[in-house]
This record gives structure tokens, C-alpha cells and sequence, in this order.
């Protein structure tokens, strides 16, 4: 009589792109967003969920992290893609910039 | 400004006459942000050659763009503000929820430059030259600020 044999599967390990070493990384650069007198909280967690597609609680995060802490990295990205956020975070009058990922 | 009535695809404002004439008056006058803070980098010597200079001319198009979409919404015989509604004064102005984005984005412009004006002070503005030029600048910052709220709770569906 023929058995069932339960197929073997090993998981693989989950290794986001923080747990890679620095050395195995492509190259990013970040995208930050920086504090400034004149832009509204709600507008500035409205423009992250526009531009990046957040959900509004991470977009809130981040608007808070900028608020209170002058600025907030939101997001590591190759230059084409880091350059397009920050065209679009700048057509909004956001303050933001990118930098190179020193890691 | 007041939001009247919204769908999936359009909104529909109310506006003041005033606050038509005003903003009229604030497209004509073309003031742009310099956007001495919104260089690309902090470390422009990281970047690519000539990604600065390519960033710094988008972003004068985009002025561009921002000054000629505001003369289009608020022309006289555009298509986007309607007379006043009978029992009504003011105008009404239908916007697309992507044109509502727009006049976002270009209100901001405005304001900025306008802040810009008044040497980018902080929230406390108590320290601000009193001159009527600084007095135009605050009411035109104040009026920005409340139109991007009410366009803000519309876009949320939080009227």
C-alpha cells in the first residue's frame, strides 16, 4: 500500500536588506526629510502618504520623527529612485534631500 | 473657501469673491520660492556629475507648471469656476481629486515664497517688521494655510 510521504521543505531564512552586511549592499542613498517652520503636520503625513504610498500611521511616524527630531530618513534607495522622491517631495515644499548611505 | 459636495472623482468648493480676487492677484504677482533650501544634497560632492544642476532646472519647470495650472483653475472663463450659485455670492470651483493635489502643491509654492519674503521666520512671527509688504505676505500665509485644510479634510473624506 503506498504511503504519503510528507514532502521536506526547508524554510528559508528571512534576511532583510538591515541583516545583510554592509559589504554585500548595493550601494543607496537616503532619502531625508528635514524640519521646517511652515509646513503643516497634516499636510507633511498627507505628502508621505502620496508620494511613498504609506499607510497613514507610518506617515504619521515619520512626520513626528521630523517634527521633533529635525528629521526623519525615510527611505534607502538606488540614486534614480532616492532623486525621483525627493522631486517629488520637493514639488510638494517639502524640505528634503538625499544622501549617500554611509553603511 | 468651503467644500460643497464631493464624489468618487470630483469636489466642489465654494469660494468668496474676495478670496477669488486675492488669489487673481497672487498669480499675477508670480512669486515663485527660491528654494534656497531645497538643494538635491547636503553632500552634493556625492552625487553624480551634473545631477545638481539638472535637479535645480526641474525644479524651476515645476514653478513653471505650479503658476500655469493656478491661471488655468482660476481664470475668468475657465472651466473650473462656475458663477455663484443662486442665494449665493462667490463662485464655485470644481476640481478633480488629482487637480485638488495640484492646487496643493501650488498654494504651498505660494506660501513659501511668501514666507521666503518675510526672511523664514519661525512659528513665532512676533518678531516680523511691521510693513504693509510683511502684512500681505502673513495674510497671504494665512489664507494658504487655511485653504490647504479645508482641501486636506476634503481629500480624507473628513467633512
Amino acid at each position: 500500500m503506498p504511503t504519503t510521504v510528507e514532502p521536506m521543505t526547508v524554510p528559508k531564512p528571512k534576511i532583510t536588506p538591515r541583516e545583510r552586511p554592509a559589504a554585500t549592499r548595493e550601494p543607496g542613498f537616503l532619502v531625508i526629510c528635514w524640519n521646517d517652520p511652515v509646513n503643516l503636520m497634516p499636510y507633511v503625513t498627507h505628502v508621505f502618504q502620496t508620494v511613498f504610498g504609506w499607510a497613514r500611521a507610518r506617515a504619521e511616524k515619520h512626520m513626528k520623527e521630523v517634527h521633533e527630531q529635525g528629521k526623519s530618513v525615510l527611505i534607502r534607495e538606488s540614486f534614480e529612485r532616492a532623486e525621483y522622491f525627493v522631486h517629488q517631495l520637493h514639488a510638494y515644499g517639502l524640505t528634503a534631500t538625499l544622501e549617500k548611505d554611509a553603511d | 473657501m468651503q467644500l460643497l459636495s464631493q464624489d468618487s472623482e470630483r469636489l466642489v468648493f465654494h469660494l468668496e469673491r474676495g478670496e477669488v480676487q486675492l488669489l487673481r492677484q497672487l498669480v499675477k504677482w508670480g512669486l515663485t520660492a527660491e528654494r534656497s533650501a531645497a538643494a538635491l544634497s547636503r553632500d552634493p560632492a556625492s552625487l553624480p556629475g551634473g545631477a545638481a544642476e539638472e535637479f535645480a532646472a526641474a525644479q524651476g519647470r515645476q514653478s513653471a507648471e505650479h503658476r500655469s495650472f493656478l491661471e488655468k483653475v482660476f481664470a475668468a472663463k475657465g472651466s473650473h469656476l462656475q458663477a455663484p450659485a443662486a442665494g449665493r455670492k462667490g463662485y464655485g470651483l470644481t476640481l478633480t481629486r488629482p487637480e485638488v493635489e495640484r492646487l496643493l502643491q501650488a498654494l504651498n509654492e505660494i506660501k513659501l515664497a511668501h514666507w521666503e519674503r518675510l526672511g523664514c521666520p519661525d512659528e513665532d512671527t512676533a518678531d516680523i517688521a511691521v510693513t504693509s509688504e510683511n502684512r500681505v505676505s502673513e495674510l497671504v500665509m494665512e489664507l494658504a494655510n487655511q485653504a490647504q485644510s479645508i482641501l486636506l479634510r476634503a481629500l480624507l473624506n473628513e467633512e
